[in-house]
């Protein structure tokens, strides 16, 4: 069942929260040790998050649009129980004090919190392997990887263990790992969920969005915890939209802009054909098609790791061992500098110190104007680039969407890139400039590459910024046109 | 390579990446510092490509939006008490308690403390 026949059957009592939430649990038990997924799981905290739902439908009470609904958190969103781990050695006592606003909001409506999800050390990396807790694995075939950063969360919806979970998107870390998933993965515009209590990656790109089965459920779940925040400045001061409101209304007049970069002959076969496919399902539909230019896109993997790295730098600064986190054991004669040093070298793995690094050199004396602000310049230039197709330019008509691919490959085997980690970084090229420019991506099931193993493939509309309602209409067009999401692995 | 705004160059000596690492907080081994060094050569190759466009007359743009922070009324909300920490909770999360106090190393005043 997906998130809203799961909300329907609890709340007409068809069947209990408490049995839906042990149903999910038991998936855990037998599926985790293969997939690796989850690296909490919450058996009695869900168990009386349940209990309660089932109370107040007893007793007649109004529940929550998300009343019974079982959900997995990526472990870099803070929950006032359990651990906050963010994958990392630094932070594997870690327990907050505190509950993120998305988590929170969710719970309000009556979700489930069924465990916290594996992810890419403080969500940096395309793979999920970059992990204390090892990799995830991905259920259409285990000895590749699941995508990431949020794989985690992205297996746990793939699988069938839970029909909903929330992962973070800095750089694509939801929608890539949806398309290699075969699930919707959706970021929202920036600012339109609040990111408090999410352990910030790059503060000025990271942005929370759920995985789902279908668009109507990913709608959901973001009206759920969309809305101002006071506790996040950043956060949009709208009014939460009802995303769910005329989901299924075709948008009329449709013009869908395919950029002339994402038709790239460095696209796995698997993925031009998926793109294709998908133009021909929006022609269909009586769309027009148009090319579009985005004569930046290719600056936009070095402006985001300029960019990511430079703000990961200071966002990770509090991790040191005194402030936050593990803290190395203090020798005779040492003084606090080389505590912070040595706490940090034997928390922070490999991916993130190689991040810390590349950000501290990034914004140092010298070269701050070279590497960081030329990126920043570059960013505006993406901005505009998104904008132009957005507003209509050079006679070109104003696109409602761009259609592009999530990612330039299907999954890959795991290990292939552990050796290149520029090679893992050069595959977000289609979803970077989507947090540079702060605007809401959203990945849905396009296809098989030919197997074996028959690989899921994704694609990605792109929508101008708080624009989202209109953005997962188009979507919804889609899904209703094709039949992709309906292959689900095998358990 | 000198500190200068010259950084056409992503080649980096030992002793470049030796002071990133300590600007960093990062105590890094030599044959880390190596790898590190070669790494970040790599990724510094992928990134000077920038250098070839003119952005002589484009703004920096350091975040999504164009309006700045939005500055909430001097008063307690509903939120904000939601955040607010009791001794005992931050007993929890402390790494080691004495009493009502929260233990630290000791640093200051320890020869070459800070």
């Amino acid at each position: 069942m997906n998130v809203l026949e799961t909300r329907d059957a609890v709340r007409l009592r068809q069947v209990s929260a408490v049995e839906i939430a042990r149903n999910a649990l038991d998936r855990v038990a037998s599926s985790n040790p293969d997939l690796n997924a989850f690296v909490q799981v919450f058996h009695e905290g869900a168990l009386e998050q349940a209990r309660a739902i089932d109370a107040r439908l007893a007793a007649g009470e109004s529940v929550g649009p998300l009343a019974g609904v079982p959900i997995a958190l990526k472990d870099n969103i803070a929950l006032a129980w359990g651990r906050t781990t963010c994958a990392s050695r630094i932070l594997e006592n870690y327990s907050s004090p505190f509950t993120a606003t998305s988590a929170q909001r969710l719970i309000d409506a009556g979700a489930i919190i069924i465990g916290k999800t594996n992810l890419d050390e403080f969500a940096m990396g395309s793979s999920t392997t970059h992990s204390i807790f090892g990799p995830t694995r991905n259920p259409y075939a285990r000895d590749h990887v699941v995508g990431g950063s949020s794989g985690g969360s992205a297996c746990a919806v793939a699988s069938g263990i839970v029909p909903g979970a929330l992962g973070s998107d800095t750089g694509g870390s939801i929608r890539q790992p949806a398309g290699f998933c075969n699930i919707v993965g959706f970021k929202p515009s920036y600012g339109l969920v609040s990111r408090y209590g999410l352990v910030a990656y790059a503060s000025s790109l990271d942005q929370i969005g759920p995985f789902a089965q279908t668009v109507a459920d990913a709608a959901l779940v973001t009206s759920v915890m969309a809305g101002v925040d006071p506790l996040d400045s950043t956060s949009a001061d709208a009014p939460a939209p009802d995303l769910l409101d005329g989901l299924d209304r075709p948008v009329t007049d449709l013009v869908i802009g395919v950029p002339r970069q994402a038709r790239s002959s460095a696209n796995h076969p698997a993925v031009a054909a998926a793109l294709e496919a998908a133009i021909g399902v929006y022609r269909r539909a009586g769309a027009e098609i148009i090319d579009v230019d985005l004569p930046h896109a290719s600056h936009g993997i070095a402006a985001y790791y300029l960019i990511a790295t430079a703000e990961a730098s200071s966002n990770l600064a509090r991790f040191d061992g005194v402030r936050y986190g593990r803290r190395a054991e203090l020798r005779p004669g040492e003084d606090l500098m080389a505590l912070y040093c040595r706490s940090r070298a034997e928390g922070f793995g490999e991916e993130v110190r190689r991040r810390i690094m590349l950000g501290t050199h990034a914004l140092s004396a010298g070269y701050a104007d070279a590497y960081y602000l030329t990126a920043l310049k570059v960013r505006r230039l993406i901005a505009r680039d998104f904008q132009r197709a957005f507003d209509g330019h050079g006679g070109s008509p104003a696109c409602h969407a761009l259609l592009m691919p999530s990612s330039p490959s299907p999954a890959w085997k795991i290990g292939e890139k552990a050796a290149d980690p520029v090679s893992e970084y050069l595959e977000d090229v289609y979803t970077v400039g989507v947090n540079l420019a702060g605007l809401p991506g959203l990945t849905m099931p396009g296809g098989f590459a030919e197997g074996p193993p028959a690989l899921p493939v994704g694609v990605q509309l792109v929508g101008p910024a708080m624009r989202d309602a209109q953005l997962l209409r188009i979507a919804r067009m889609f899904e209703q046109a094709t039949g992709h999401a309906g292959v689900r692995p095998r358990a | 390579m000198s500190a200068s705004a010259d950084a056409s160059s992503p080649q980096l000596s030992v002793n470049d990446v030796r002071k990133v690492a300590t600007l960093a907080r990062l105590a890094l081994d030599d044959a880390q510092i190596e790898s590190s060094r070669r790494q970040l050569a790599g990724v510094l190759a992928l990134v000077d490509r920038l250098r070839e466009l003119d952005l002589s007359d484009v703004e920096p743009m350091t975040h999504p939006e164009s309006r700045v922070n939005r500055l909430d009324p001097d008063e307690p909300s509903a939120e904000h008490a939601r955040t607010r920490l009791s001794p005992a909770d931050l007993a929890r999360i402390a790494p080691a308690m004495d009493g009502p106090f929260i233990v630290i190393p000791k640093v200051i005043g320890e020869e070459g403390g800070a």
